[in-house]
């Protein structure tokens, strides 16, 4: 089935998205990342003097040398009659736009490898009739049937999923772009349908205007420094653009950067490097004014929607907002977001890049047209992780938080004690990793295993999580075929607040939790080695002399004791104390069975004995290295 | 005619032959078994897909292992330079000498990786490739050729990472000397 794409057709930059498997991506631009970061192209159209037509970054790239050829920002007059001349041919804005369209559509057509024939375009909220006429005309001249205009506050809402709320809402979007503002205040019904109840914003406002200031700045503590003037040096100042640029990027997540420009320029005196710490307060004391001029069209929008909802029968106050939701580059800097929080008094959504989420909501929008929406299926995940308690109260996971279901997940444990004849299974649900941090969930004993030395039985745990989230979980000893299971059918309903709770907990133990998860796995490897040295002992003890086999025995219980008091420090000690003694032991048993090897291989010829060994190991690998707790050894 | 009667169906009694209520049964098991089947299948795909992307995150951790352990001899040999310089030594021809074999070594590393310098002077302007910030009148020369380079650009494997920042000639003075904001 051919694909709907969703258009986000911007002034200063433009992009799309299309859904793929049940979700939302945007399409890179044939180019690759341009100047504008993320995967947007600049809304640029140019024409050449010899005719040449160019798209995007080629076209901006251009501009400098070509002002007679170039076109942008063509969006700022769709719907009026205004014609865009180049080298004595006119066009119309939507001609122009569709310019862009077209090479959207075939961005989009290589993407996917199918053709592209349907979209849905996004424009402002305050469009007219005649503005969306244009925008719908300019994609049928690209050669696309356009399915729907939305507005593009209603595209941003949708790529955060407000449309499933399931309640009325009133939603504040705040779209701080490159170079306009728009703040919109809508209106959500429990069905999910947008209106607009006001719109209002600034056309020469943006990001622009924030790194012309921190350029400014350099550039002057520059000069005050040095005397030199870097406005006259045109390499310099591309060079202080792109630092800014990044500073201003990297201050969004740290709170100080430097500029580093080596060799910037030069005087009589020599070369001259510019390097300068810079601060999040000094940024945010530079671009203080400019987002200071965002009060106003917040304070207007707010203003309309009063009188809207009034005429209504509804009161609404600044209060009244249930979301906000913050669209454009700028808005990712955290002075950007505190203003807009500090006036509502409210968090703002977050979760989907500002720079993406209109063209995201267009691509949502079209598959809900095309009823791809409807055929997903919306599958669960669990919230929290499922697993089992292991030897030394460990948690072991076998489902992983997020996990979408239904699933299921199997893994082979043994014992950890000889002849142990029964294991408890505890079902555990949450993140941290020590068992007794978690939910129970359940418990029950797998008995009748026969009587073995502890991990050679092998016991198949599976968790099986079905489509209504009931639980099952079924231990079966391999051996013997014997199995026992139970089912879980409401996994503790845990509220978003529980969950969340566990899963920063985990967070918060996480130091905690890895150290004390050390101290059990150092303990069941003393225990592992202690065990294996005495079965040694007693199949060998014989090869070696009576001062050896004393020695070793007395550094196994010497660890014996150690494990017993959890005294880590002495466990690991005792452990490399009785490995060394055991060497000997070791050596001995290796030989002899190399003596045998060769007394064997005599007749079968030598190329085999010069193959490797193989692994004894390697059935054991398949098991993994955790047991049970004897729920003897608890008491 | 079969004794046990569908649960849910109150007010109207259907007949039916025996073979065709077993068929229904047979095919109403298999409906489920499918259903479930799909279901299964969908958060299968779920799970993968949430799995390549973490190890796509994992691989682009360690993906630039190679080019950093190659890099840390290039910042051994400018921290050596730095050392020399520091001592105030006199031979600046070697020093200087010293330098360049680093920027060589550099830019060998980088060709390795895929990386190529774009050319850009005396050629015709390309915008796929250049970045024009400024023109100047040259009657000697064609219009439109790149004059100068003000900055570097560079290709990784074929694509343009970086577009080279030129001044563009022109033949005649009949616009005014533009600039870029």
């Amino acid at each position: 089935m051919a694909k709907i794409i969703g258009i986000d057709l911007g002034t200063s930059n433009s992009a799309a998205a299309v859904m793929e498997a049940g979700r939302p991506v945007i399409i890179p631009s044939a180019e690759g990342a341009g100047v504008a970061s993320g995967k947007a192209f600049p809304s640029y159209v140019a024409f050449t003097k010899d005719g040449q037509r160019l798209v995007g970054e080629p076209a901006r790239r251009q501009a400098a040398i070509n002002a007679e050829g170039t076109i942008q920002a063509a969006k700022r007059k769709m719907g009026t009659d205004f014609k865009f001349k180049a080298y004595g041919k006119e066009y119309t804005p939507q001609q122009i736009s569709a310019f862009i369209l077209q090479k959207i559509k075939a961005d989009a057509e290589s993407y996917l490898g199918d053709k592209v024939e349907e979209a849905v375009i996004t424009c402002p909220a305050y469009f007219d009739d005649n503005q969306r006429t244009a925008t719908k005309d300019a994609g049928e001249i690209a050669g696309l049937k356009v399915l729907r205009i939305i507005n593009e506050p209603t595209a941003a809402c949708l790529a955060y999923g407000l449309e499933k709320a399931g309640k009325e809402l009133k939603i504040l979007v705040f779209d701080l772009g490159g170079g306009t503002l728009d703040v919109t205040i809508m209106e959500m019904w429990k069905e999910g349908g947008f209106k607009v109840m006001a719109t209002s914003g600034d056309t020469q406002l943006g990001g622009t205007d924030m790194d012309n200031v921190l350029i400014d700045y350099i550039a002057n503590q520059f000069k005050r420094d040095t005397g030199i003037d870097l406005k006259n040096d045109k390499m310099a100042m591309q060079r202080l653009r792109e630092a800014a640029e990044k500073a201003k990027v990297e201050l969004s997540s740290t709170l100080a950067t430097d500029i580093n420009l080596p060799f910037i320029t030069a005087d009589a005196t020599g070369p001259k490097h510019l390097t300068m710490p810079i601060n999040r307060a000094k940024l945010e004391e530079l671009v203080g004014p400019i987002i200071e001029r965002c009060r106003g069209p917040l304070e207007g929008a707010l203003k309309d929607a009063k009188e809207a909802f009034s005429k209504e029968g509804v009161e609404f106050t600044d209060k009244s907002v249930d979301r906000i939701i913050m669209v454009g580059g700028p808005t990712r800097m955290p002075i950007v977001q505190k203003f807009v929080e500090d006036y509502f008094g409210k968090k703002i959504e977050r979760g989907v890049d500002p720079m993406e989420c209109v063209a995201l909501g267009a691509a949502i929008q079209a598959a809900i047209i095309k009823g791809e929406v409807k055929d997903v299926l919306l599958l669960d995940v669990t919230p929290l992780s499922l697993g089992i308690e292991t030897l030394g109260g460990v948690n072991t996971k076998l489902i992983e938080r997020n996990t979408t279901i239904p699933t299921k997940k199997s893994q082979v444990f043994s014992t950890a004690a000889d002849n142990q004849t029964a294991v408890t299974i505890r079902v555990l649900q949450g993140e941290r990793s020590m068992a007794d941090n978690n939910v129970e969930l359940g418990r029950f004993d797998l008995v009748g295993i026969p009587a073995a030395p502890r991990g050679v039985p092998q016991i198949e745990v599976a968790f099986d999580i079905d489509a209504n989230g009931i639980v099952h979980v079924k231990a079966l000893d391999l051996g013997t075929g014997k199995e026992q299971k139970i089912q879980i059918s409401a996994p503790k309903k845990l509220s978003k607040e529980e969950i969340d709770k566990m899963v920063k907990d985990a967070d918060k133990f996480a130091a905690e939790d890895v150290k004390k998860k050390e101290e059990v796995e150092a303990i069941n490897q003393a225990d592992n080695l202690v065990y294996a040295t005495e079965k040694s002992l007693k199949d060998y003890g014989d090869k070696v002399n009576q001062q050896e086999r004393a020695d070793i025995e007395a550094r196994a219980n010497d660890l014996k004791t150690a494990i017993k008091d959890k005294n880590i420090e002495r466990i690991k000690k005792g452990m490399e104390d009785l490995t060394k003694a055991s060497h000997k032991l070791a050596e001995e048993i290796y030989k002899q069975a190399a003596a045998k090897q060769q007394q064997a291989q005599g007749a079968a010829g030598k190329t085999q004995a010069e193959e490797p060994q193989e692994e004894p190991k390697k059935k054991e690998e398949d098991i993994i290295d955790a047991e049970y707790k004897e729920e003897d050894d608890k008491k | 005619m079969p004794e046990n009667k569908a649960d849910n169906l109150e007010e109207k009694t259907v007949t039916l032959k025996e073979a065709e209520y077993l068929k229904l049964k047979e095919d109403a098991v298999k409906a489920s078994e499918y259903w479930d089947r799909i279901l299964r299948l969908q958060a299968d795909f779920e799970n993968t897909r949430k799995r390549l992307e973490k190890d796509k995150q994992d691989f682009a951790r360690f993906a630039n292992e190679g080019i950093v352990l190659e890099l840390l001899n290039i910042l051994d040999d400018l921290g050596r330079a730095v050392d020399l310089a520091e001592s105030k030594h006199q031979d600046l021809p070697a020093f200087l000498k010293g330098v360049e074999m680093i920027l060589a070594h550099l830019y060998e590393l980088l060709k390795g990786y895929g990386v190529r310098p774009i050319e850009a002077k005396g050629l015709i302007f390309d915008p796929n490739y250049h970045e024009a910030l400024m023109q100047v009148e040259n009657k000697e020369i064609a219009e439109n050729t790149v004059v100068e380079e003000l900055q570097k650009g560079y290709l990784l494997n074929d694509r343009v990472v970086r577009t080279a920042k030129v001044k563009v000639s022109i033949a005649k003075t009949q616009n005014e000397h533009k600039d870029v904001k």
